[in-house]
């Protein structure tokens, strides 16, 4: 704060869609300034109070804060959390933290248990007060605003709803709240209880829901105000594999739609298939953070380790095990069952034709030989372990 | 307006009605994904809680039950009478006698209302789903406040009606404006007692309906009885006796009935006659400030403890 002692841009929601925000009935036309998508600069505090005063039907503050001099709040950003910090006594639970989700983009939010995912998502979305940093959500400070979770939607640490409710009960009261007339909510109610397969339910209790159902629900409150920003927290958990695949169908279905969206998950597999970008944190402050294909490219090129297993016909003898144990740059043998082996190959192309060759030369067909390199899980597993060494 | 502009109006009707799961490829503007709303006041989101508070209530076994039963209470005392209560032929005595029963059941009824509500909302975890919503905590904390506070008032305010109905036949048929003044001191009694259920709920990892009833019911007005009898000063007294543990006693005894049977200090004082010069405060409108004041206090600290409570 601030290099622009009088200037602070104003965040402004237009309620006419079609519509330019109208300052016409407001004498403070010249002192507006238009500086991004429903971002607009005033001049001086004594200019927003008299914005505040004088606001029109066409527009509505949201909020405004201070500029900064490093200032790109809302600059193409959903989410913007800065040196987050949050103590619970002498523990800290989230130490400095800082992640950018920019619109449109699926951040996947990795960690151990304890790492702090679930307490940086809970401060995020308010539901405890950080310690220290800032917040921002589409620009707006979430901290100070409460208007900022307007366009977010949110399942945290599976949320339930009330279990004498139906889903269309559920979803008129999240309408209300968020200020959406009768019909809307009706048409809004059904559009996402569709998206998550629970409109045949709607009339049900949903104390007589199975937890995949439940789930369901809490997804179609977090989907129901059409938000640009979604903040999961292991969404699949305890889930049978029927329902997680549903739940990662809802959120394909969000993809297409342009919303951002941050998930904190322990399946490594749902952000390696979902998400573009990722955040790995530990103790509270972030490892890595970057595109997840190019880190796990990154990571293959450093490593140069590949994955082999292979799947023949015939007995493996003693000596077949011993011969391809003695290999140069077989590692971490595994004999995995019946005519099927692991290992681990640091080498070249020859070497791996050589393998090959060994098969063939202990008389054994080869019916399928699968390499895999690097993948999101051996990334984990070498940041937390890198991370537990550092720690020590 | 053309036919054509009629036709196309009808088509674009029929997009939205005929919306099922097949066609989940609407665009947002077919899906009124792209309406742009406008977050409704403090007030609204606060009274859209207290519906939402009202609808559960009305779904709780437990408290649709003690509900009936506190409505159906003076009609039970009423055939009863005859037996248990002294008959008057006073309206106001009479009413009096027939409600004898409300200070221990506003007090248990608060504490259902409101012993566990805050505490529920945490442990079932829908917190988790109302409180990322984009209102303020002071709305969904007033919003179910409010809601328990109509309820057990609405109730006391029934009872007071079929008091009053149940006196139409042996009576005078004197409905005087302390019957009025009455219901008020009694609904800031039921005021004081659900802030104070409430405050609790709020520092209760489980909430508890029976620690606020034994505090209301028996700590409380023990302390206030049993504190004079060491000091021996009348002041102490005269100030312990408007405790807000007292206003239901207090807006009885307004009435011309002095006997409240059903009340600590009737259970006390007829157990152990004689033992304690005690009496509970005799100006309504001293114990209806202070049934608001403390009310009104412990319903502050309750925010002060949600606001800052990381969930």
């Amino acid at each position: 704060m601030t290099a622009q002692t009088s200037g602070c841009p104003l965040h402004l929601e237009r309620l006419k869609s079609s519509s330019k925000p109208n300052f016409s009935r407001c004498s403070l036309a010249q002192a507006i300034v238009p500086i991004g998508n429903d971002l607009f600069m005033l001049g001086s505090k004594m200019n927003v109070l008299n914005l505040m005063f004088c606001r029109t039907r066409d527009i509505q503050v949201i909020g405004f804060t201070p500029m900064d001099d490093d200032s790109d709040i809302g600059q193409g950003l959903s989410l913007d959390v800065r040196n987050l910090t949050k103590r619970f006594g002498n523990f800290t639970a989230v130490d400095n933290l800082s992640l950018k989700v920019k619109k449109g983009e699926f951040m996947g939010l990795l960690g151990p248990n304890g790492a702090g995912k679930s307490t940086t998502l809970k401060s995020i979305t308010g539901l405890i007060s950080p310690t220290k940093g800032k917040i921002y959500i589409n620009g707006i400070d979430s901290v100070k605003h409460r208007n900022a979770m307007t366009h977010v939607g949110c399942v945290i640490e599976t949320p339930e709803s009330y279990p004498n409710f139906t889903p269309t009960e559920m979803m008129q009261y999240v309408g209300r709240i968020h200020g959406l007339s009768n019909k809307e909510i009706k048409i809004r109610a059904r559009d996402v209880l569709e998206e998550v397969r629970m409109w045949s339910w709607r009339d049900k209790n949903i104390g007589e829901f199975s937890k995949g159902m439940r789930q369901r629900v809490s997804l179609a409150v977090a989907m129901f105000p059409n938000p640009n920003l979604v903040l999961l927290d292991e969404p699949t958990s305890g889930l049978d594999p029927r329902g997680m695949i549903e739940i990662r169908r809802t959120m394909n279905s969000l993809k297409k739609r342009g919303m951002s969206l941050l998930i904190s998950t322990h399946i490594l597999k749902e952000v390696s298939e979902m998400c573009t970008s990722m955040t790995m944190i530990n103790h509270g402050k972030t490892i890595i953070s970057g595109d997840v294909n190019k880190l796990i490219h990154n990571l293959a090129q450093n490593e140069n380790t590949v994955a082999i297993e292979l799947r023949m016909l015939g007995d493996l003898t003693n000596k077949f095990i011993s011969d391809i144990n003695a290999m140069t740059g077989v590692s971490n043998f595994e004999k995995m069952g019946e005519g099927s082996v692991k290992f681990s190959f640091n080498g070249t192309d020859d070497q791996q034709a050589d393998i090959v060759d060994l098969v063939y030369a202990h008389k054994l067909r080869l019916l399928c030989m699968n390499e895999t390199g690097a993948d999101i899980e051996s990334l984990y597993m070498k940041l937390t372990d890198e991370a537990r060494v550092n720690i020590k | 307006m053309s036919r054509k502009e009629k036709k196309a109006k009808k088509v674009k009707k029929t997009i939205v009605d005929s919306y099922d799961e097949s066609s989940r490829d609407l665009t947002d503007h077919q899906a009124h994904r792209d309406v742009v709303y406008a977050l409704p006041s403090k007030m609204s989101q606060t009274m859209q809680c207290y519906f939402v508070q009202m609808k559960r209530y009305t779904r709780q076994r437990v408290m649709v039950l003690s509900s009936v039963l506190l409505i159906l209470m003076p009609v039970i005392y009423y055939a009863m009478g005859i037996y248990i209560l002294p008959t008057s032929a006073v309206t106001n005595i009479a009413i009096a006698g027939i409600l004898s029963f409300m200070p221990i059941l506003i007090v248990l009824l608060s504490c259902i209302a409101c012993g566990s509500i805050l505490s529920q909302e945490f442990n079932e975890r829908t917190a988790f789903l109302s409180l990322p919503l984009p209102m303020s905590r002071s709305s969904f904390y007033m919003g179910k406040f409010l809601a328990a506070f109509t309820l057990v008032g609405g109730i006391v305010a029934a009872a007071y009606g079929i008091a009053m109905l149940l006196t139409m036949t042996g009576t005078d048929r004197t409905y005087t404006w302390d019957l009025f003044r009455s219901l008020m001191v009694s609904l800031c009694f039921v005021f004081f007692c659900c802030s104070t259920t409430y405050m609790l709920s709020t520092k209760l990892k489980r909430g508890s309906t029976m620690l606020p009833f034994i505090l209301l019911f028996i700590v409380l007005p023990l302390i206030a009885e049993i504190v004079p009898v060491f000091f021996k000063m009348d002041v102490i007294s005269k100030i312990l006796g408007y405790l807000p543990c007292f206003g239901a006693d207090v807006a009885l005894n307004m009435l011309g009935y002095t006997n409240v049977v059903i009340s600590f200090n009737g259970i006390f004082s007829n157990f152990v006659p004689g033992l304690i010069d005690f009496s509970v405060g005799g100006n309504p409108i001293i114990m209806s400030i202070v049934c608001i004041l403390s009310g009104a206090l412990f319903l502050f600290l309750g925010y002060y403890v949600v606001k800052r409570r990381d969930v």
